[in-house]
């Protein structure tokens, strides 16, 4: 009988503690909103790759790399973006996967901001990174809860642009 | 000590201001005028937005990376109210990325560079090519599918390998912004001549 006025009670006061996280979790969210995308350092360019978040291949990370490098420069997990500061001029990127790669060539230009948006879709055996140019509203849009990827997860130069000092 | 140099800096130009060399003394006349004074340039400071259209069909299926296509000046560029680029120059951009639309839903790509403007024979080198777009227009990227491929093959297995993205293709005409890539100097137009009465 007390489980039961214990469940009660909980029910009961479920839908209050919602209205009363509301307005903590609108704060949030206006908050998020205002994301405010960092100015590259003067004379150089910066890309900002994303992966909005969703069930597709969510387990799988997106590992960017410059191509012909074999470290990566990071790994976007669902959600997740990082920001790549550059030296401007022409520059390759791939992604790869158990079946297959992808690659986009920017063009990064002094004090400009680029983005790039990777998708898991589908593949035969597992989920394909695919990469693509993407823009500034796009990310806005797609993307309201920007959230970092974990420094453990950068190259120390990616690491250094997201997380100075 | 920048602080004690500068004033003495300063104090140097005086007296040598004062005591010219009669050698160096410039001729006195209307040539040595022209001679010694500087036209004032019209500067177009790096960086400048421009608007350009790019004149040629390209796409993420038609295109070559690598490709030049031909672009031109949608709008005069004004500095000081005086006219220094005219709408309809020609220039040149090129794309830097092109990839077709494949399998499983992924969309065509296509990037571009604007590269220079040429007026009268002289080079004005551009960079940041941007399309004007609008509302949710990505003229960078053609239909994406993935998902309803993802969802084909969540629901009827992988035919939805067979779902192709879509490409982007740029029609003539469509508009882009650029920016000026270096600081570009342009002579100011020669002042009207005075008219002098006739006298009677």
């Amino acid at each position: 009988m007390n489980k039961v006025l214990a469940a009660l009670a909980i029910a009961a006061a479920t839908p209050a503690a919602m209205i009363a996280a509301t307005p903590a979790a609108m704060a949030q969210a206006e908050t998020e909103a205002e994301f405010v995308i960092p100015t590259p350092p003067a004379g150089k360019g910066q890309v900002i790759f994303y992966r909005t978040g969703g069930l597709s291949g969510a387990a799988l990370g997106c590992a960017v790399f410059d191509v012909g490098a074999a470290d990566k420069l990071s790994s976007l997990g669902a959600g997740r973006y990082f920001v790549l500061v550059s030296e401007p001029g022409p520059r390759s990127f791939t992604v790869k996967s158990l079946e297959t790669k992808d690659a986009l060539t920017l063009e990064i230009e002094p004090d400009e901001t680029q983005f790039v948006r990777c998708k898991i879709k589908s593949g035969f055996m597992s989920g394909r990174a695919d990469i693509a140019p993407s823009n500034e509203a796009e990310f806005r849009k797609r993307y309201g809860n920007p959230k970092l990827v974990d420094a453990d997860d950068m190259s120390d130069g990616v690491r250094l642009a997201n997380y100075p000092g | 000590m920048t602080l004690l140099l500068q004033p003495l800096a300063v104090a140097e130009i005086p007296s040598v201001q004062a005591s010219p060399d009669p050698a160096q003394v410039a001729p006195v006349g209307a040539e040595a005028a022209a001679a010694t004074v500087p036209v004032p340039a019209l500067m177009v400071p790096k960086g400048h937005p421009i608007v350009i259209t790019v004149e040629a069909e390209i796409g993420s299926k038609i295109s070559q990376t690598g490709e030049v296509f031909p672009i031109r000046l949608a709008q005069p560029v004004v500095i000081d109210g005086i006219e220094v680029l005219p709408a309809g120059i020609a220039g040149e951009g090129q794309v830097v990325h092109a990839k077709k639309g494949g399998m499983a839903g992924a969309a065509g790509e296509l990037v571009l560079a604007a590269r220079y403007l040429d007026h009268g024979g002289r080079r004005i080198a551009l960079r940041s090519f941007k399309f004007a777009e609008a509302g949710d227009e990505i003229l960078t990227r053609g239909k994406d599918n993935v998902g309803i491929a993802s969802a084909t093959n969540a629901v009827i297995g992988p035919l939805g390998f067979l779902i192709g993205g879509g490409n982007t293709i740029i029609a003539p005409g469509t508009a882009a912004t650029a920016k000026i890539r270096y600081d570009e100097a342009f002579d100011s137009p020669d002042p009207a001549p005075e008219t002098v009465e006739p006298s009677h």
